[in-house]
């Protein structure tokens, strides 16, 4: 195949796996960021680490035509601890309103608490506000459904899952790991999120532990030998090739007559 | 062109070597990263950049610079991000101070993994089979390498985009190409954070 051959196929495989690909996944990668400590409204027992108090994510919406533009909500922690996407279209503003004013707030987790597992980050409302009044989301389909992003406390696996509850009890909704300790997860509706280790997995404590320090002992052996076998081609490769000793020619003898 | 090749004679490590020495590199890395709460820590990163970038050296490849060689990094630069760009968005939710200092590590951790991936092991790949293996064995690498950190769903994404950066290398004749579409790739995505 020519080269030209392999780029077209390459970029074709490229916008084939972004097509398959959750939205917003992380393209960068490089060395990873250092996050603050996570912010608690209420640190649960055994948390120590003096935090300033998380932040709520907000923004103002244009409205055009009736619908909001695309946007963001953020919130002030490095990195945010709560992260809303909403694409255009997908609001529904009420009549004469220019701007939706959007918000994640955290609050402590209270009861009634999910029976599956334990809420582990803050619980976030998300509300989306115009002229006074609430709005609804009609945008349908993966392209026009409010994006969910949470970082967990923790990176450790496996990871908790969004749920979300609806006055009554808590709902779990599929959720992808979208960073070392960030979830996301679709908001087809507004209201209370938060992020839930399911107690089925594990407490992902000492069995966790466990596992990295011997993927970290093996992880270094592996790379011992393989380098020790590299030194000693390396030095092979580099030692002076063996010379044929010098003979001196022997005396021909003469010819017998 | 300057051309710094470090060709050998007969290679110094094999693609079983190889691949054995790039998955304890990511294996270390994924134990070491983040203690819980505080995310990922970029030492880790930057451990693995030197790790790879020292094995690529002992091992050997060849490394240019050239016309050629910005051009297809350049090219290779546009076709990782024009698409992200169309599928994704700019959040710009990391603070704009920490940039610098992450710049400059992955300036460091992003070529290292190309020297590495596009370098020793496309060689060593393209030595023993073929040009068109070196690009899917590195691409394959590199998408296995993101697995531990994104999770399974990311695998297609970036083992296609080791695919346009082995293609690069092809292209380019040397691991330089790539590592700048890799580290500019980097650096855009970091504003879509």
């Amino acid at each position: 195949m020519r080269l030209s051959g392999r780029a077209g196929a390459a970029v074709a495989l490229l916008l084939g796996a972004w097509l398959i690909s959750p939205t917003v996944m992380p393209l960068y990668d490089g060395p990873g960021a250092p996050d603050q400590p996570y912010r608690y409204v209420v640190p649960p027992p055994g948390y120590t680490t003096k935090t300033p108090a998380p932040t709520t994510a907000s923004a103002s919406i244009v409205v055009r035509n009736g619908v909001n533009t695309a946007a963001f909500a953020n919130s002030g922690e490095s990195g945010p601890q709560v992260s809303v996407y909403i694409p255009a279209g997908s609001l529904q503003a009420p009549p004469g309103a220019t701007s939706i004013q959007l918000s994640a707030a955290p609050s402590a987790p209270k009861a009634p608490l999910p029976t599956d597992g334990t809420i582990v980050s803050n619980v976030y409302t998300i509300s989306a506000t115009a002229a006074g009044g609430d709005v609804e989301i009609i945008g349908k389909g993966d392209n026009q459904t409010p994006t969910l992003q949470m970082r967990a406390p923790s990176s450790q696996q496996p990871g908790p899952t969004f749920e979300t509850f609806d006055g009554k009890k808590w709902t779990s909704t599929e959720t992808i790991r979208v960073g070392q300790d960030i979830y996301q997860t679709f908001a087809p509706k507004l209201g209370v999120w938060a992020l839930v280790q399911l107690s089925t997995r594990g407490s992902g404590g000492s069995g966790i532990g466990g596992a990295q320090l011997a993927m970290l002992v093996l992880g270094i052996a592996i790379l011992v030998i393989v380098g020790i076998i590299v030194v000693i081609r390396l030095a092979r490769s580099r030692a002076p090739t063996e010379t044929p000793a010098k003979r001196t020619p022997a005396k021909r003898a003469s010819p017998r007559r | 062109m300057t051309s710094v090749a470090l060709d050998r004679r007969r290679p110094v490590a094999g693609v079983p070597l190889l691949l054995a020495f790039f998955a304890a590199a990511v294996a270390v890395r994924v134990a070491m990263t983040g203690p819980p709460g505080f995310g990922a820590s970029p030492w880790p990163g930057v451990l693995f950049g030197v790790v790879l970038a020292a094995a690529a050296v002992a091992v050997g490849t060849s490394t240019r610079v050239g016309t050629r060689v910005f051009v297809a990094g350049a090219l290779a630069t546009v076709a990782i991000v024009l698409p992200a760009l169309m599928f994704s968005s700019v959040r710009a939710s990391l603070p704009v101070a920490w940039f610098p200092g992450w710049m400059a590590a992955t300036a460091l951790v992003a070529p290292a993994e190309e020297a590495f991936l596009r370098g020793a092991l496309y060689d060593a790949v393209a030595r023993r089979w073929n040009a068109d293996a070196a690009i899917v064995v590195a691409a394959l690498a590199f998408g296995f390498m993101h697995v531990p950190f994104y999770g399974w769903h990311a695998l297609p994404l970036d083992t296609a985009v080791g695919v346009v950066l082995g293609v690069a290398r092809l292209a380019s004749g040397t691991w330089v190409a790539p590592a700048i579409a890799h580290t500019a790739a980097d650096a855009v995505g970091w504003w879509m954070l």
